[in-house]
């Protein structure tokens, strides 16, 4: 099956997707949010279509998501199958859209009180197409964290997966996504709808390190009082093209945005941080910031750097965008060395000190500790 | 007298535009040098030749450190031989804790050495001792490397560094710039401390006020990337009186 030669017709029995898909069109090489990624070789591709149908669960001290299909979770975890949920329909991703379209089922689970959720993904199958989607419905005043991990063993495949995540007022939701894929012929489209209702919060720290082709569209609404704090790490190596692309909708007064991107490349590695932030006309009051800062650890890596702001109200309280691009400090780096420190642990202590800021907001020692030994690794 | 360093004839450029015009100094091992001149002169320049800065491309003559050429050499090779540099303008680099970068670096020397390296808590223990020392205040221990630091502070940052690493060779560059007399003296103090006989000093300064603090025992007069005069002590005082006028043109 090729992704790009989908076809709609039938699908009638989720006729509002449907619907929605034949009004965007499918995505093409100079659809925005894709223009930089280069999607046509990943979607014209032939795959083995392996929609995920669900199966025995076993009990485990974590969710664990095997090719779309949920193997192991917590004990006392809820999750139900649901073949069709209400989807965001205003997100600016088709890949959302289809992902919704061809995963059989949407894995839901309520959130009804405050825990902590560490999750692992596989991907395990070569050669196939797999789609599936995961949905939280997080109660009124819950703080819920989600730790993220991924396992990519899969080779020649491609994966759609996102979340859905609606956090009711005064909700709290904290979700970190140590991704690495270290797997050249992997494709991975993560396309996220989160909705921060009334005085909730959600917060993000994405890691993206490796060599695969991996790209992360969010759409997130804010309503009054809401905050938002996202995070980003690049580190692409060799062909790799790693992407976060983002639109962030203020809906209601007084919602707060914040994000970084510190983005980190090498060889012909490619980052891209496409973020559009929306303050709609009712939204007054906001305050948002972004920025996006990268090092091209040589001259063949590149940077797609794009953060955007759209502001319908004349009522703002603070909105600040920027983006740079430049190689490590030439007199950090000889600073170092003249102390006796050999250039390649030079730049290694540079690179990590241009991460410092994000991991001193994590606060999350055992995560930093990983995310370095993952990194050295990767060098 | 034992020379730690022969410079003959060399000739470096940087941005294509020719700063040192044929030095010759020889620096002797245990001995203060100091070396003054007007802007411009090459007294920096010839201190990042020696250290290897990348800026610095060394068109004709050499370096003898301990008797080997070290013009080919990595400027962390250098370092790991022995010399040090207190930089004029040390840099600040957010998010690298200091202990951690001064802990690195040691034990990347111990290596060179053929010596076990030292855990944390060895090197705490040591570091804890060297700021005593210093008068230092422990927090920095904590904080990102120079960053924040006062002009002072990073002054005494760099002989922090120059007495953990104990290097053979010592260049100040120009260390005394934007501290006040009691940093002054706080720095001169120490290096006094270092002076053992064996490690060598390379002081360069425009001003007398460290030299005499540090009492130097050769002065050498640098004018248009030249050495034009090499003496004692009495050279800064005509200096003083006169200007670099009185050592007439290279």
């Amino acid at each position: 099956m090729k992704p790009i030669a989908l076809n709609l017709d039938a699908y009638s029995h989720k006729k509002a997707i449907v619907q929605k898909l034949r009004s965007m069109g499918m995505p093409t090489p100079k659809t925005e949010h894709y223009r930089y990624f280069g999607i046509k070789p990943i979607l014209e591709r032939d795959y083995t279509f392996l929609p995920p149908e669900p199966g025995a669960i076993e009990p485990g001290d974590h969710l664990e998501i095997v090719d779309g299909r949920v193997a192991q979770a917590p004990k006392g975890l809820y999750i139900e199958h649901l073949p069709q949920v209400r989807v965001d329909d205003s997100h600016y991703d088709q890949i959302y859209y289809i992902s919704h379209l061809l995963a059989p089922a949407t894995i839901q689970i309520e959130i009804e009180e405050d825990m902590e959720l560490p999750i692992t993904h596989k991907f395990t199958q070569n050669g196939a197409f797999i789609p599936y989607r995961i949905k939280f419905l997080v109660h009124e005043g819950v703080k819920f964290k989600i730790k993220e991990e991924m396992v990519v063993v899969s080779e020649g495949s491609l994966y759609f997966y996102g979340y859905d995540i609606q956090i009711a007022p005064k909700g709290e939701v904290r979700l970190v996504s140590n991704r690495v894929t270290n797997i050249e012929d992997f494709a991975l489209f993560g396309s996220h709808s989160i909705e921060v209702g009334k005085e909730a919060t959600f917060t993000l720290f994405t890691f993206d390190l490796g060599n695969a082709k991996t790209i992360h569209n969010y759409h997130t609404i804010l309503h009054e009082r809401a905050s938002h704090e996202a995070n980003h790490v690049i580190f692409a190596k060799r062909q790799a093209r790693l992407g976060n692309t983002f639109h962030i909708e203020h809906r209601g007064k007084e919602a707060t945005t914040t994000q970084r991107s510190r983005n980190i490349l090498k060889d012909r590695g490619r980052g891209i941080f496409d973020g559009l932030l929306i303050v709609k006309n009712p939204a007054k009051f906001a305050s948002i910031t972004q920025s996006s800062k990268t090092i091209l650890l040589n001259d063949g890596a590149y940077m797609v750097s794009k953060p955007q702001m759209e502001i319908y109200t004349e009522y703002i309280t603070q909105a600040s965008h920027g983006s740079t691009t430049g190689h490590l400090d030439e007199e950090a780096l000889f600073y170092l060395r003249q102390r006796g420190i050999a250039l390649e642990e030079a730049k290694e202590m540079l690179v990590l000190s241009f991460l410092e800021e994000i991991f001193t907001r994590l606060g999350d020692e055992e995560l930093r500790r990983e995310f370095i030994a993952i990194y050295e690794e990767r060098q | 007298m034992k020379k730690i360093m022969e410079i003959k004839d060399l000739h470096a450029s940087i941005n294509n535009k020719e700063i040192l015009k044929g030095i010759d100094l020889d620096l002797y091992e245990g001995k203060v040098h100091a070396i003054m001149g007007p802007n411009g002169a090459g007294k920096s320049t010839l201190s990042k030749t020696i250290v290897g800065h990348p800026d610095v491309e060394v068109t004709q003559g050499e370096i003898l450190y301990k008797g080997k050429n070290i013009i080919d050499m990595e400027p962390e090779e250098r370092a790991l031989e022995g010399i040090f540099m207190a930089f004029q303008h040390p840099v600040e680099i957010p998010g690298v804790n200091n202990a951690y970068f001064l802990r690195t670096a040691l034990n990347a020397k111990r290596k060179h050495l053929g010596l076990p390296p030292l855990n944390a808590a060895e090197f705490l223990r040591l570091l804890k001792a060297k700021l005593k020392e210093l008068g230092m205040k422990e927090e920095m221990i904590h904080r990102s490397l120079n960053e924040g630091f006062s002009g002072g502070e990073k002054k005494l940052n760099e002989i922090l560094q120059m007495e953990i690493l104990e290097p053979d060779f010592v260049i100040l560059d120009e260390i005394d710039s934007g501290l006040d007399i009691d940093a002054l003296k706080r720095v001169s103090d120490a290096v006094n401390k270092m002076r053992d006989g064996k490690r060598t000093f390379m002081i360069i300064t425009h001003y007398r006020k460290i030299l005499d603090y540090i009492e130097p025992d050769f002065v050498h007069i640098l004018k248009d990337g030249k050495v034009l005069k090499t003496g004692g002590i009495e050279l800064v005082d005509a200096l003083e009186r006169e200007g670099y006028k009185v050592f007439g043109e290279s």
